[in-house]
C-alpha cells in the first residue's frame, strides 16, 4: 500500500507516520508532502492508494488540494486529518470527495478504521 | 446580533483552554493530570512560547502556551515520541514544528468546544515567540499556570473584549 501524508508540520507528519505503524500499516511505503501544491505534484508524479491531508495549510490548503485534484480527474482516496474536524468541515470535506475527516488528536484505531473503510 | 451578545470573556476562554490542554496531554502524552499552579491577569513570564489566534462573528481570541527552552523541547519530544538522549538531540526547527503543533491541537479542541454556539471561529496558524506577550490597551489577559507531566508551563488568554 502507498500512502502520502501531506502536512506543513514535520513533527505532525512524524505522528501520523508513527500511528500508521500503530495502525497496522507498518510495511506501507509512506511518501510526504509539505502543502497541497506538493501534495498535487507527488500525486501526479506516483499515484498513492490513499491521501492523508491536512485541512489548513499555508500556499496550497486541503481542500484545494481536494479540489484541484477532482478538477483534473484523479480519484484517489482522500481523508482529512485535522485540527479543526468540525461538522461543517466534515460537510465541506466530504461534499468535494474525501473519504473522511479525522480531528486531532485521534487513535490509532481510529485512523485504521477510517482507512480500510475509505 | 446586539452588541457583547454571545461574546466570551476571558476567564471562559481560559477555561476552554484549560479543558483543551488536559484532553490533548491525555490523549496524544497520556498524562493524566494537568495540575493548575496558580492564575492571574498576566503578562506571563517571558519565555519561549507558540501562539495561535482564533477568530469569529462573536470575538476573537489569541491563546499561548509558553515555558523554558528546556520545557518546549521537552513537551515537543514528548509529542514526537522520544524519550531521554532524543529529546536532547532535538533540534531548534524541529522542536519549534513540533511545540506550534502543540497549540494547533490545543486550540482545535478549543474552536470545536465553541463550534455549536458560533460555528463563524476560524484558526489562524501558529506562531512562535521567544519573549514576552502583553495586554494592550483595551484588552485582557489571564495566564494559567499549569503542569504538564514535569514541565510547568503558563497557558495566556489574550481577548479584545472584557465582557465578564
Amino acid at each position: 500500500m502507498k500512502i502520502l501524508v501531506v502536512d506543513d508540520s514535520k513533527a505532525m507528519r512524524m505522528i501520523v507516520k508513527r500511528t500508521l505503524r500503530q495502525a497496522g500499516f507498518g510495511d506501507a511505503e509512506v511518501q510526504e508532502a509539505n502543502n497541497g501544491a506538493e501534495g498535487l505534484d507527488a500525486v501526479k508524479a506516483s499515484p498513492p492508494d490513499i491521501v492523508l491531508c491536512d485541512w489548513n495549510m499555508p500556499e496550497m490548503s486541503g481542500i484545494e488540494f481536494l479540489k484541484a485534484l477532482r478538477a483534473e480527474g484523479i480519484d484517489v482516496k482522500f481523508g482529512f486529518i485535522t485540527s479543526v474536524a468540525t461538522p461543517e468541515i466534515n460537510e465541506e470535506g466530504t461534499a468535494a470527495g474525501a473519504s473522511f475527516v479525522i480531528g486531532k488528536p485521534f487513535s490509532a484505531d481510529k485512523l485504521k478504521s477510517s482507512i480500510e473503510g475509505a | 446580533m446586539a452588541a457583547g451578545e454571545g461574546k466570551r470573556s476571558a476567564r471562559t476562554w481560559t477555561d476552554m483552554l484549560l479543558q483543551a490542554t488536559k484532553s490533548f496531554s491525555e490523549e496524544m502524552l497520556g498524562l493524566d493530570e494537568c495540575p493548575i499552579q496558580g492564575s492571574g491577569p498576566g503578562p506571563a513570564e517571558p519565555g519561549p512560547g507558540a501562539y495561535i489566534t482564533l477568530v469569529g462573528d462573536t470575538g476573537s481570541v489569541q491563546m499561548g502556551i509558553i515555558s523554558t527552552q528546556t520545557g518546549c523541547k521537552q513537551l515537543a519530544g514528548m509529542l514526537l515520541g522520544m524519550e531521554g538522549d532524543e529529546i536532547d538531540e532535538l533540534g531548534g526547527a524541529d522542536m519549534v514544528d513540533a511545540y506550534g503543533e502543540i497549540i494547533n491541537v490545543v486550540a482545535g479542541i478549543v474552536k470545536q468546544l465553541v463550534n455549536e454556539s458560533d460555528p463563524s471561529f476560524h484558526l489562524g496558524l501558529p506562531i512562535f515567540i521567544n519573549g514576552q506577550v502583553c495586554a494592550m490597551e483595551h484588552q485582557q489577559s489571564i495566564v494559567t499556570d499549569i503542569q504538564i507531566g514535569d514541565v510547568p508551563v503558563h497557558l495566556l488568554v489574550l481577548t479584545p473584549d472584557a465582557v465578564e
